[in-house]
């Protein structure tokens, strides 16, 4: 196993490079650019990325270790959560916090080594956060379903629930079901409020 | 007379405006178990308010006796106003309110809760010409009433000192207890009568708001800095067979400048089915004045 500290700052590389000496890997090597990496990946034996600086600058590291197979350890604290999905498919196999300490360091590179992945405990927010992104994405009015707008386009008819079921073909629970999400997605506590705010914000035909 | 003599009357007077509405006064259920009001209108409907039912085809409907399962027969959720069916019921015995009303004539809310009558008095807090609410309804006065309400009293009747109806008595926005004027509940129920609903008018136009800086806005004769864009064209609607494109700007209708989405639902809203528009239409830059004829709204779904 042969670790490469990389960061774009020679500063942060040189840092990166004394932690991993301080665990005792003493045949590690820095490098500051993409280029250099991409050389020296190639030439190194079962090697092991350490990158460090602010994403999404440092991707581009991640992204040419990725592509020799090379295994990455990201130190990162503001990694967005959607740009967890990416990083992991890019071959990022730790994300570690930027204060970590020796002994962590070594037990994340330890477990790397053993083909494991390793999330820090501190970034379970950090994957919270983004479910909750994903969450309000959804209660956008753009999130509206095609069935939701069916449905909407329906109650501004002045249909009951058991006419729209029966035109929809659905049971008349489906059809409060999707009112329940409809009123929720729009913010809306009256049928004619739902149908009000729906057709200003363009997801209702006039 | 004696003043003890002259409060027990002004009393009597009271309770007398309230007893001579009642027989006309429905308690309504819903399935969820809630309770409002509702007014005998006409010979076999009742009328209440919209929202509460919630989207239910079925009440129960009581004058202090057994109640009965009615049909709701429409609603109109541009106005609040619910169309009951109750065929064994006598015609009503309100007459309309032939007083004045202005801010501060004095008002009663006379309803229906599942435990017999209630009234609560009040004033008149608001009393303006017709307008258009925000849910797109042409209400034929603006009515807000001064006055303790309880969700009971929702399609309640107001009435004024002779017990002369005004209006029903609904829940607005921000706690504010609205009229829908008589008039407003009459042109709904023979809607209901014609053709068994409440057509609702329809173009088939989806929009989307543009915001216009300054300089576009003024070149466009555009007041305000919003106007819509039309970003699709529902098929087989009075738009498709019209000569409307994507992407056209609708700047106004029938002359008048229309500064987004709001504004063009709020004037469709209060057009009847069969009335021809012009869209004033802005293509690729150029000016275009195009006819449609309202529709109305599919009540199917399209595929």
């Amino acid at each position: 196993m042969t670790p490469i500290a990389a960061a774009l700052s020679p500063a942060l590389g040189d840092e990166l490079l004394a932690r991993l000496v301080e665990i005792g890997e003493h045949g590690a090597v820095a490098v500051h650019s993409v280029p250099a990496l991409e050389r020296l990946l190639p030439r190194s034996r079962e090697p092991i990325v350490l990158v460090g600086g602010p994403w999404p600058a440092s991707q581009a590291l991640v992204t040419a270790a990725g592509q020799r197979r090379a295994p990455v350890l990201l130190l990162s604290d503001a990694l967005p959560g959607s740009a967890l999905e990416a990083a992991l498919q890019d071959g990022v196999r730790a994300v570690l916090p930027v204060d970590i300490n020796a002994r962590t360091l070594r037990a994340a590179l330890d477990a790397v080594g053993q083909g494991l992945t390793v999330l820090a405990g501190g970034l379970r927010p950090v994957l919270g956060a983004a479910t909750e992104a994903r969450a309000a994405e959804k209660l956008t009015p753009r999130g509206l379903t095609a069935r939701e707008r069916e449905i909407l386009a329906l109650i501004a008819t002045g249909a009951s629930n058991k006419t729209i079921a029966r035109r929809l073909g659905v049971s008349p629970n489906t059809v409060k079901f999707h009112i329940v999400a409809v009123f929720a997605k729009l913010d809306a506590a009256t049928r004619a409020e739902a149908v009000a705010k729906a057709a200003r914000l363009g997801e209702l035909s006039l | 007379m004696k003043e003890g003599t002259s409060l027990a009357s002004w009393s009597a007077a009271r309770a007398r405006v309230v007893s001579g509405v009642v027989p006309s006064v429905a308690c309504i259920a819903t399935r969820r178990n809630r309770h409002l009001s509702g007014i005998v209108w006409g010979k076999e409907y009742v009328v209440t308010a919209a929202e509460p039912l919630a989207g239910a085809d079925q009440v129960e409907v009581s004058f202090g006796e057994d109640p009965v399962v009615a049909d709701v027969l429409a609603t109109d959720m541009t106005t609040d106003i619910a169309v009951l069916r109750v065929p064994e019921h006598a015609a009503p015995a309100w007459k309309r309110s032939s007083l004045p009303v202005d801010a501060g004539s004095i008002v009663a809310l006379v309803g229906r809760g599942a435990r017999g009558p209630s009234a609560a008095w009040g004033g008149v807090a608001l009393a303006g010409p017709a307008w258009r609410s925000r849910r797109g309804g042409t209400l034929a006065r603006r009515l807000e009433f001064d006055v303790r309400f309880t969700p009971g009293l929702e399609g309640a009747a107001a009435v004024d000192v002779e017990g002369g109806l005004i209006a029903m008595a609904v829940a607005g926005a921000g706690g504010k207890v609205l009229g829908i004027p008589a008039e407003t509940v009459d042109r709904v129920l023979t809607l209901v009568q014609q053709h068994g609903r409440v057509p609702q008018p329809y173009l088939g136009l989806r929009l989307q708001p543009l915001w216009l800086d300054e300089a576009a806005a003024q070149r466009l004769g555009q007041g305000a800095s919003g106007t819509a864009v039309i970003a699709g064209i529902d098929p087989a609607s009075p738009a498709a067979g019209a000569d409307v494109a994507l992407g056209d700007l609708l700047l106004g209708i029938d002359g008048e400048r229309l500064t987004g989405i709001g504004a063009v639902a709020s004037l469709l809203a209060g057009t009847a089915p069969g009335t021809a528009l012009t869209l004033d239409l802005l293509r690729a830059g150029t000016p275009r004045a195009v006819e449609v004829r309202v529709g109305e709204r599919p009540r199917r779904s399209r595929p």
